[in-house]
């Protein structure tokens, strides 16, 4: 198992893949798998076509991604494109992909199906499924891939992100590019590979319980909290911050991403598992929207979190990962981190490449930003907000 | 583990991490156990004997299933040779792809659901659609072959941790069936004993250093345990190499290495022969010193260990100077099993780490509870903000020019849900790790506005309010904007103090840069607290906006005799002077300093016990004739007159 990270970045899509190509020739890279981020600023098509021509047979996912992506060298920028190449003849990689339509838990169990048959594993429990997707489905998403590897393997994954939330995002897979569909990829690498997901926020001490959500927005908006207007109750839990969205509604991302929500995973030997939720805008009802699905009873905790902690949390995520890794040595990384934590740490991101490459020690690793996380939380597969995640290869 | 102990969230982390290595630990040890079972029951079983049962006897303990085949590869086909039900003997089924990979060698799950799409099947007499089902790569003599257990429809399928655990079984199998069909040569029984000490080897001594591993450590522990009498003891000590990540960073990992087997080699010298030593993982040793008949023998093996690990260590022609960090549990004081015993003497080790350096640390029952008690802490001050349960204690600024009360400090303090009241001390070390300083102060300062309510009508309008802020909320440009927001919406900004140490003030570069601007727009005033006591940087004193200079009350304590105290007070007061700061002295607390002050000085403003306590501002009010009685206020109306004359007059 070989895994090389190649990214390049310039003013247009044409420009960023001729740099790109360079580095592909000048490192003679071949690849069974091949994961791919851009700014959303790219055209998705061309990327894909690239991809695709450079790397015929690998099985290749990826999408847009906040801001860029980044390595162990740096934070690249929004206009960077990267991609971190598997070659590992001995193992076993497969993608699919289809447009997520009404019934995304179908599609999703169609299109892992794909995945594994394109692996040329049909029916076999992968090491680990990694998934890509538009946000606001995921919780869908999720039922569908459980229906056919249930919670027996992890299921990792991010939503694809823009730069405003403002749906200008898109999913790559080997032969297509989409703008709301799942791309899911089955992995069976050679020298195996672990994985670690974990949010950065402690619990504030205030909490209240869902009383009402919007039913047609498959609970991704919370009309109350304790029987009163969810935003107002969020506004005074937090001090006041979105006071001034109050009246007219509008996004909250920025100024919601140091006092996220989380309700309560259960406890691991008595300590207390948190699965994050981000509010991301505030109606003019006094409703929050939210990048998960919530439910009427969940009790939401609200959270804090603090600059230094996000940014150390990622290299902790790794470590835990690469210390669960039944490997002695270790191939590469692929990391994702989510967008709000960005925001949240502000031009503090810069310092997160060296947290998670130190861990890593000279292995290659790349990073995606993204909307929304999927992982393993208490053995279960889930989807979460705030989150960040590592899958290490073992060489 | 070389860092220390930084925040709740950290103590979470390891208390995950060592929960995650015990159970894993448990898990690989009981794995271990059965593969060496398994092994020696196959070098003892009889010739005609079926090992193939030995193996499965040794599966079913881990594995649950339902039946199992074992297969081995002819021409392009498997043929079963051993299966529970005997009507699978001698089958034949295609090799597809799933099958190919196993043969490879790779351990492969089966899911338990029926795939349409699926190309290739098994063979349906043997294994149907939509049974889970786990195939471990097996060798029957030259052969290559596959073992399957499968498991009913309704059961949960196999996930990643039993592939895992197949894949160390593997081998096993494949002897257990080498030896099925043919005899065992003495030359293959040799390989199988010498395969079996190599694993026993493995399961349970560290390789670089050939030192109990951490298994056989929490073996011996439990035997230690179960052996222990009523009168004996036994210890556990923490071995902690600190700084090994930079040693191996700046040496290189085979001098890192070198390191540890040196320390291993010198640690094994001093110690009493029935002790075990272990590395437990990259830098960390783990000392059993056991049996005990007292503390006092114990301390002697600590002190060997000690000394003997103090010199400097010539690694391929490098000194290099390895401190170590040791905490020590004893049992039964400090613990009666393997968890709390290495836990508490991990705690210790921290306690050494963050101490002077080479002296063992013993644990004590203190360091458990200031663990519980700062979870049980952070709870409750989350909690106390929660119900914002912090007060304002004020304390009174007098004018010395004529007496009169011209601001209050504002002090926090946190009534907790008994009712008892906690100073500062007590609780804002934890909330400024925990990050909870920000809302404190929020509270706070809200508290402070509401309070002015309470004082006007007593001491007037113009009285201010001074407000301590720490250096990461000077530095916090997002913290600072809303504070001065809240302050600027009560319609009160202008009467607000914001006190800064000058330490926090030197670190706070963006508070200069992005605070201060905004702050000089709101009107509000800056004041450097504590000054004297911290950096004093003249060029950063000259690059602040400050209206205030606080003299810390290390310096006013006895000043009227304490002739140092009153050479830097006059320096501090001409410096102020220069840089057009008015002056305030903290912390008079007798008549006599006063009259130094009023003599010598021209501190503006002073505050402390002799004038007032910090008290709420309905306390204030109640007692705002005994702040400056009348005969302090004479006091100060007359020396200060007569002050101004003698100015006037040496300056004539």
């Amino acid at each position: 198992m070989k895994i090389s990270c190649s990214i390049a970045d310039a003013t247009t899509t044409t420009d960023t893949i001729a740099e790109l190509k360079k580095q592909i020739s000048k490192d003679s890279l071949h690849a069974d798998a091949v994961f791919a981020f851009y700014g959303c600023q790219h055209d998705a098509d061309h990327v894909q076509s690239f991809l695709h021509s450079q790397f015929p047979d690998a099985a290749i996912i990826g999408g847009s991604s906040n801001g860029g992506v980044m390595n162990g060298e740096k934070v690249w920028s929004a206009g960077s494109i990267g991609i971190l190449s598997l070659d590992d003849a001995d193992g076993n990689y497969g993608v699919a992909s289809a447009e997520i339509g009404d019934n995304p838990a179908d599609t999703a169990e169609t299109v892992i199906h794909e995945a594994l048959q394109n692996a040329d594993s049909p029916g076999e429990l992968p090491e680990l499924v990694w998934v890509y997707q538009a946000p606001g489905n995921e919780e869908y998403v999720l039922e569908g891939i459980r229906r056919v590897v249930g919670d027996q393997c992890p299921v990792i994954g991010g939503s694809a992100a823009d730069e405003t939330v403002e749906g200008n995002w898109s999913q790559i897979c080997s032969t297509n590019c989409f703008t709301n569909a799942v791309v899911i990829a089955v992995l069976f690498p050679s020298k195996g590979v672990s994985f670690a997901f974990q949010g950065g926020y402690e619990p504030s001490g205030i909490s209240g319980r869902v009383t009402r959500i919007d039913g047609t927005t498959q609970g991704r908006a919370i009309l109350e909290i304790d029987d009163e207007p969810a935003a107002h109750v969020y506004n005074r839990w937090i001090g006041n911050t979105i006071s001034d969205k109050l009246e007219t509604g509008g996004n909250i991302l920025a100024q919601t991403t140091m006092t996220p929500f989380a309700i309560d995973r259960g406890q691991v030997n008595g300590i207390q598992q948190y699965l994050l939720i981000h509010p991301d805008s505030v109606g003019v009802n006094g409703e929050l929207t939210t990048f998960a699905n919530v439910e009427e009873g969940m009790h939401l905790h609200c959270m804090t979190g603090q600059k230094s902690k996000l940014i150390e949390r990622a290299g902790r995520v790794t470590k835990q990962a690469v210390d669960q890794l039944d490997s002695d040595a270790i191939a590469g990384a692929l990391v994702v981190y989510c967008a709000g934590c960005r925001i949240a740490v502000d031009e503090r991101i810069t310092e997160v490449p060296d947290h998670i490459q130190k861990p890593l020690g000279d292995a290659p690793f790349m990073g995606c930003f993204t909307f929304g996380e999927q992982g393993t939380v208490m053995g279960e597969n889930v989807h979460g907000n705030l989150m960040v995640s590592a899958i290490v290869f073992g060489a | 583990m070389s860092t220390n102990v930084q925040s709740i969230e950290e103590l979470r982390d390891i208390l995950l991490d060592l929960q995650r290595e015990s159970a894993d630990l448990r898990l690989k040890s009981s794995q271990g156990k059965l593969l060496i079972a398994a092994m020696e029951s196959l070098l003892t079983v009889g010739g005609d004997a079926d090992p193939f049962a030995v193996v499965f006897q040794s599966l079913q303990q881990v594995f649950e299933y339902a039946f199992s085949i074992a297969l081995v590869e002819e021409g392009d086909r498997l043929r079963c040779i051993a299966a529970d039900n005997h009507n699978c003997h001698d089958q034949n089924i295609p090799i597809n792809s799933q099958l190919k990979k196993v043969l490879n060698g790779r351990v492969s799950a089966k899911l338990g659901i029926n795939v349409d799409r699926e190309q290739t099947h098994d063979s349906k007499e043997m294994i149907a659609h939509g049974q889970p089902a786990l195939y471990l790569p097996i060798r029957v003599q030259q052969k290559r072959g596959v073992l399957v257990l499968v498991r009913s429809r309704a059961a949960n399928g196999f996930n990643r941790d039993d592939i895992s655990l197949a894949k160390r079984f593997s081998l096993v199998a494949s002897h257990a069936l080498a030896i099925r069909h043919h005899h065992q040569s003495a030359d293959e029984n040799s390989r199988l004993q010498e395969l079996t000490e190599k694993l026993e080897y493995q399961a349970y001594y560290d390789q670089l250093t050939g030192l109990a591993n951490r298994s056989l450590m929490q073996q011996r522990v439990d035997k230690a345990l179960d052996a222990r009498h009523t009168d004996n003891i036994f210890a556990l000590a923490f071995i902690d190499v600190d700084k090994f990540k930079q040693i191996n960073d700046y040496f290189g990992h085979s001098i890192g290495d070198r390191l540890l087997e040196q320390i291993a080699h010198r640690i094994s010298g001093v110690i009493r022969p029935n002790d075990t030593l272990a590395r437990i993982s990259g830098d960390e040793f783990m000392l059993l010193v056991e049996p005990l008949q007292d503390k006092q023998g114990l301390a002697q093996v600590i002190e060997r260990v000690t000394k003997v690990l103090d010199d400097t260590y010539i690694i391929e022609g490098h000194e290099i100077h390895a401190s170590m960090s040791i905490g020590i549990s004893i049992c039964p004081d400090h613990g009666d099993d393997h968890e709390t015993l290495r836990s508490n003497a991990d705690n210790a080790m921290y306690r050494a780490k963050g101490s002077s350096k080479d002296i063992p640390v013993y644990f004590n029952t203190e360091m458990g509870q200031a663990l519980t008690a700062r979870m049980e802490l952070e709870s409750r001050l989350r909690r106390a903000i929660r119900d914002q349960s912090f007060i304002c204690a004020l304390q009174p600024k007098i004018d010395l020019n004529n007496g009169s009360i011209v601001g209050f400090e504002v002090l926090v303090r946190w009534r907790d849900e008994e009712g008892t009241i906690h100073p500062p001390g007590a609780f804002l070390a934890v909330a400024t790790e925990l990050g909870l300083l920000n809302e404190i102060t929020e509270i706070v300062c809200a508290k402070a506005v509401e309070a002015l309510f309470v004082l006007d009508p007593i001491f007037g309008d113009k009285v201010s309010m001074a407000l301590n802020i720490g250096g990461a909320q000077a530095n916090d440009h997002g913290f600072m904007r809303q504070l001065i927001a809240n302050l600027m919406m009560a319609g009160c900004a202008n009467r607000f103090v914001l006190e800064l140490t000058e330490d926090a003030m030197v670190a706070a570069t963006q508070f200069r840069s992005l605070v201060q601007p905004i702050l000089m727009a709101a009107d509000i005033r800056v004041s450097i607290d504590d000054f004297g006591t911290g950096y004093s940087c003249l060029s950063v004193l000259a690059q602040i906006e400050a209206n205030e200079l606080k003299i810390d009350r290390s310096f006013i304590t006895g000043v009227h005799k304490n002739p140092t105290s009153q050479r830097i007070l006059f320096a501090i007061e001409n410096l102020a002077q220069t840089i057009g700061m008015s002056t305030v002295a903290e912390g008079v607390e007798t008549r006599e300093e006063l009259e130094f002050l009023l003599q010598n000085t021209s501190i503006d403003q002073v505050q402390g016990f002799l004038f007032a306590k910090p008290m709420t501002a309905e306390e204030l009010v109640k007692m705002s004739d005994d702040i400056c009685p009348p005969d302090l206020q004479n006091l100060i109306l007359e020396m200060r007159a007569k002050k101004v004359i003698k100015l006037s007059a040496s300056r004539a």
